[in-house]
C-alpha cells in the first residue's frame, strides 16, 4: 500500500485552523478579474507596438515619456496626486488583507467527533430568550449581538418597570456556559434611556 | 475545508498591495516633493537612455520596433494564464466519491466507492425532519486520509439551542461512522439565514 495516511485528529487540527479564518478567496477573484483586464490591455498595446500597428487607446512610448516626466508631464497634477493616494489606498487594503488574521464570525463549540462552528447571529438569537426572560421584558425589547470580542446586549425597559442588568449579565453568562462556551466571555448589558410604553 | 491555497492567496495580495502601495506614493510624492521629483528624474533619465539603446539593438527585421514588445505582450499573455488559474483553483476540492478502497477476498481483488451522497443523503435524511433545522445542505470536500471530509451547513430556527443541535449531530455522525466503517473530518456550521449560501456553486470533480 501507499504511505501511511494521516490520523483524523491531525487532519481535524488542520481543517479546524483554515475553518476559523477567512482564505480571502472572493477578494482574490476580484483582484484576478481586474488584473486581467489591466494585462490583456497592456499585452493588447505591446503586441500592436511589436508589429508597428497604430496603438489602441494610449501609444506606450507616449505613456512612458509621460510617466518619466513626471510631475511636468502632468496637466492635471491635482488628478495624478489624487490617483496616486487612490492606488496608496488601494494598496493598503490589499496589504490589510494579506495579513490581517481574518477570523470569520463564528465560536466553536465543543464536541466530541464534530468540529462544530456557531455563526454569531445564530449564537445572539439564541441568547436572546435567557436575556429577555432576566429581564422580564418581552424578546422585542431584547437586541443581542456577539461579535469577537464577546456578547452586548441591549435592552429597551418597559416604561416605568426596572430592568436588573445585572440579572441579565448573569442569565447571559450562564447561558454561555451551558452551551459550552468560556463563561468569562465579556457581557455588556446596556439599558436603553427610553423604554417601551405599555406591554 | 476545501484546497484553496489560502497561504498563496495572503503572499500574492500582500506583493501587490505592495506594488500599488510603491506606484501610489510614487505618484504623490513625485508631484508634492521636488527633491524625490529630481533624484528619480536622474534616475529614470539612466533608465531611459539604456532602454532606448536597447530598443535600437533589438530591432525585429524589417520592422521598426523591437522585438522586446513582442516578448512584452507574450510575457502579459503569460501571466494573465496564471492569474486565472489562480482564481479558478479557489474554492476547489468538492468531490462526488466519498471513500475508495482496494480490498481483497481470499483470491479476489477489488474496489468499493462509497459515493459521497450515501453519507449526505444519510445524514440529510435525519437532519431535515427536526423541527428546529430550516435548512440543510451537506457537501464533500477532498480530504487526506481515508475518507472525504463532509460540511454539514444548517440554518436552525431563530432562537434555537445550539448546542443541543451539535449534541443531536454528534450522535448521528457517530452512528454514521459505524454504519461506513470509514471516518472522515466532519465540519458542522450553523449559519443564520442572513448569510445563507447553502447551494455551493463550487466545481465538482
Amino acid at each position: 500500500m501507499s504511505k501511511p495516511r494521516p490520523d483524523l485528529e491531525s487532519i481535524n487540527a488542520r481543517v479546524r485552523r483554515r475553518e476559523l479564518r477567512t482564505g480571502r478567496s472572493g477578494l482574490v477573484v476580484t483582484v484576478v478579474t481586474l488584473l486581467v483586464l489591466l494585462l490583456g490591455y497592456l499585452g493588447l498595446e505591446a503586441g500592436t507596438r511589436a508589429v508597428d500597428h497604430k496603438p489602441w487607446l494610449i501609444k506606450p512610448d507616449a505613456a512612458w515619456a509621460w510617466f518619466v516626466g513626471l510631475p511636468d508631464t502632468a496637466q492635471v497634477r491635482i488628478g495624478v496626486i489624487v490617483g496616486g493616494v487612490l492606488l496608496l489606498l488601494l494598496g493598503l487594503g490589499l496589504l490589510y488583507a494579506a495579513l490581517a488574521p481574518g477570523r470569520r464570525p463564528v465560536r466553536e463549540l465543543p464536541a466530541r467527533r464534530v468540529i462544530a462552528l456557531v455563526e454569531h447571529d445564530v449564537l445572539a438569537q439564541a441568547l436572546v430568550r435567557g436575556a429577555q426572560l432576566a429581564a422580564g421584558v418581552g424578546a422585542e425589547q431584547v437586541r443581542v449581538g456577539v461579535d469577537g470580542r464577546g456578547v452586548h446586549v441591549s435592552i429597551r425597559p418597559t416604561s416605568g418597570v426596572p430592568v436588573d442588568a445585572e440579572a441579565v449579565r448573569a442569565a447571559v453568562a450562564a447561558d454561555l456556559e451551558r452551551n459550552g462556551l468560556d463563561p468569562a466571555t465579556p457581557v455588556a448589558v446596556q439599558l436603553a434611556a427610553t423604554g417601551v410604553v405599555g406591554q | 475545508m476545501n484546497r484553496t491555497p489560502r497561504t498563496l492567496n495572503r503572499v500574492l495580495l500582500g506583493l501587490l498591495g505592495l506594488l500599488c502601495v510603491a506606484a501610489g506614493a510614487h505618484l504623490v510624492l513625485v508631484c508634492l516633493v521636488p527633491a524625490y521629483a529630481g533624484w528619480v528624474k536622474g534616475v529614470l533619465a539612466e533608465v531611459d537612455a539604456s532602454r532606448l539603446t536597447l530598443m535600437n539593438d533589438t530591432r525585429s527585421p524589417g520592422r521598426d520596433a523591437s522585438w522586446l514588445w513582442l516578448g512584452l505582450a507574450v510575457l502579459a499573455a503569460v501571466v494573465l494564464v496564471l492569474l486565472v488559474v489562480w482564481a479558478l483553483v479557489q474554492g476547489r476540492g468538492r468531490v462526488t466519491l466519498f471513500s475508495r478502497e482496494a480490498v481483497r477476498e481470499g483470491d479476489g481483488r477489488g474496489v468499493v466507492e462509497i459515493a459521497a451522497a450515501v453519507p449526505e443523503q444519510l445524514l440529510r435524511q435525519a437532519l431535515t425532519q427536526r423541527p428546529d433545522v430550516l435548512r440543510v445542505s451537506i457537501s464533500a470536500w477532498d480530504q487526506p486520509g481515508e475518507a472525504a471530509g463532509l460540511r454539514i451547513k444548517l440554518q436552525p430556527r431563530a432562537g434555537a439551542d445550539p448546542l443541543r443541535l451539535v449534541e443531536d449531530v454528534d450522535a448521528l455522525v457517530e452512528t454514521l461512522d459505524e454504519r461506513l466503517g470509514l471516518r472522515g473530518p466532519v465540519v458542522l456550521e450553523l449559519v443564520s439565514g442572513a448569510r445563507a449560501r447553502l447551494a455551493s456553486a463550487e466545481r465538482v470533480r
